[in-house]
């Protein structure tokens, strides 16, 4: 249950998928993809495939990560994601999961002889993740093992889906897309709710709850185009603003 | 200073806000009409004449959210009021106005899958022009919106009242 609600909570979700612009550097930029309404008791981890197979369908276009929250971590769904559609689905790790999980979101990963291992990809065709120890690890200098040691260490994805999946949680690159771009989709929820109106709107049917969540995406995808067919006017003051993070995603 | 607050400041300044009538004057260029008007024609039978063609109904339903959250019936009154509104809905005058019937029985006709045609006619828009990196990221998530269920409560009846006492 959230916070602020009751058991007895009646209305409806507005479940989106919105494409993060990373090309637009001014600011960040958040377009809605797909719109789901549906009552307040479907789970949000039922409307995340058919939101996938709706880009591919409608739109053509499937994004490569998925950032969701943790109503999102079914673990078959994930994996279907990540082998049918080659979709990464990145989720926290529950706390009911950590106690049962080898793995921990703050640890890199270790050889048997305790040497830290970098993450160096994901292999598609085998659905493994390759690790290897750092360049002039100080444990490998020294090990009993050196001869022998393979250098190289493939982990199956399905060893924890949530936590493996297609980016592990403890690489640099999943901490910062759950813990930074993951917040950027209140605010635009928030505009939905506040500055659209959805919140004040008299929502008495699913039907009609759908359509206005509709026109509201209509706006957001009119001031997206706006926006990127006339994009702001460089401020005076814009050496001072923080700038857009840079995402490598390698 | 949050990351946010420079968000909404950047936003405030690369268009006009949301309510105001120079966001329509922003926006009225983006919308596909065409696409709408070639999906939707207007019907030609015999019967009662179709006065308004499906763009300018798509956009005076537009205008609920565009000034802020009123309700269909609001926004209609409003048109006959609202010159900026009426051009932004292509409307010629305030006498030609489409009335709340008009508007129910265009969202009947469109559906939601008609609503959503047209979001993907501008999502792919969007997808053309938009500067995307090699990965592209998604953002998934689901925001609660109550229902008005005021009507539906169960309101003491006089009888019970007086059983009471």
């Amino acid at each position: 249950m959230k916070p602020g609600h009751t058991r007895f909570f009646v209305g409806y979700k507005k479940h989106t998928l919105r494409l993060w612009i990373s090309g637009f550097e001014p600011f960040i930029l958040l377009a809605p993809l797909v719109t789901w309404a549906a009552p307040a008791s479907v789970p949000e981890s039922y409307l995340l495939k058919p939101s996938i197979k709706y880009c591919q369908q409608r739109l053509d276009f499937i994004p490569n990560i998925v950032v969701g929250d943790m109503g999102y971590i079914h673990q078959g769904t994930k994996r279907e994601l990540r082998v049918q559609w080659a979709v990464a689905m990145l989720t926290k790790l529950k706390s009911d999961m950590k106690a049962h999980c080898d793995y921990a979101e703050d640890e890199p990963l270790r050889c048997r002889q305790g040497q830290e291992l970098k993450w160096l990809g994901y292999d598609e065709l085998e659905y493994q993740h390759w690790f290897a120890p750092l360049p002039h690890a100080p444990r490998c200098c020294s090990c009993w093992e050196q001869s022998t040691c393979p250098r190289q260490f493939a982990v199956p994805a399905d060893t924890h889906e949530t936590f493996f999946g297609m980016i592990p949680l403890n690489t640099a690159l999943a901490q910062r897309l759950i813990r930074s771009v993951r917040s950027w989709i209140e605010p635009s929820q928030s505009f939905e709710k506040n500055q659209l109106g959805l919140k004040a709107m008299f929502l008495n049917s699913l039907r009609l709850c759908w359509t206005t969540s509709l026109l509201a995406d209509s706006a957001a995808l009119l001031r997206v185009l706006a926006i990127l067919k006339e994009p702001p006017a460089k401020s005076m003051l814009c050496e001072l603003f923080p700038t857009q993070s840079q995402f490598p995603l390698e | 200073m949050s990351r946010h607050f420079w968000l909404a400041m950047h936003m405030t300044k690369s268009l006009p806000a949301v309510g105001s009538f120079a966001l329509l004057n922003a926006l009225t260029g983006f919308v596909p009409d065409d696409f709408i008007n070639s999906r939707w024609p207007v019907p030609h039978r015999p019967g009662r004449r179709f006065h308004f063609s499906a763009a300018q109904l798509w956009r005076v339903h537009l205008l609920a959210a565009l000034t802020g959250g009123q309700s269909f019936n609001a926004v209609q009154r409003s048109l006959s009021e609202q010159r900026p509104l009426r051009r932004f809905a292509h409307l010629p005058n305030e006498r030609s106005v489409p009335d709340t019937r008009m508007l129910h029985e265009f969202r009947s006709r469109l559906g939601v899958s008609g609503f959503r045609w047209i979001n993907d006619h501008l999502t792919q828009q969007v997808l053309m022009v938009a500067p995307l990196r090699d990965k592209t990221v998604g953002l998934i998530d689901a925001t609660d919106l109550p229902a008005c269920s005021r009507d539906k409560k169960k309101m003491a009846s006089l009888g019970a009242h007086n059983e009471q006492h």
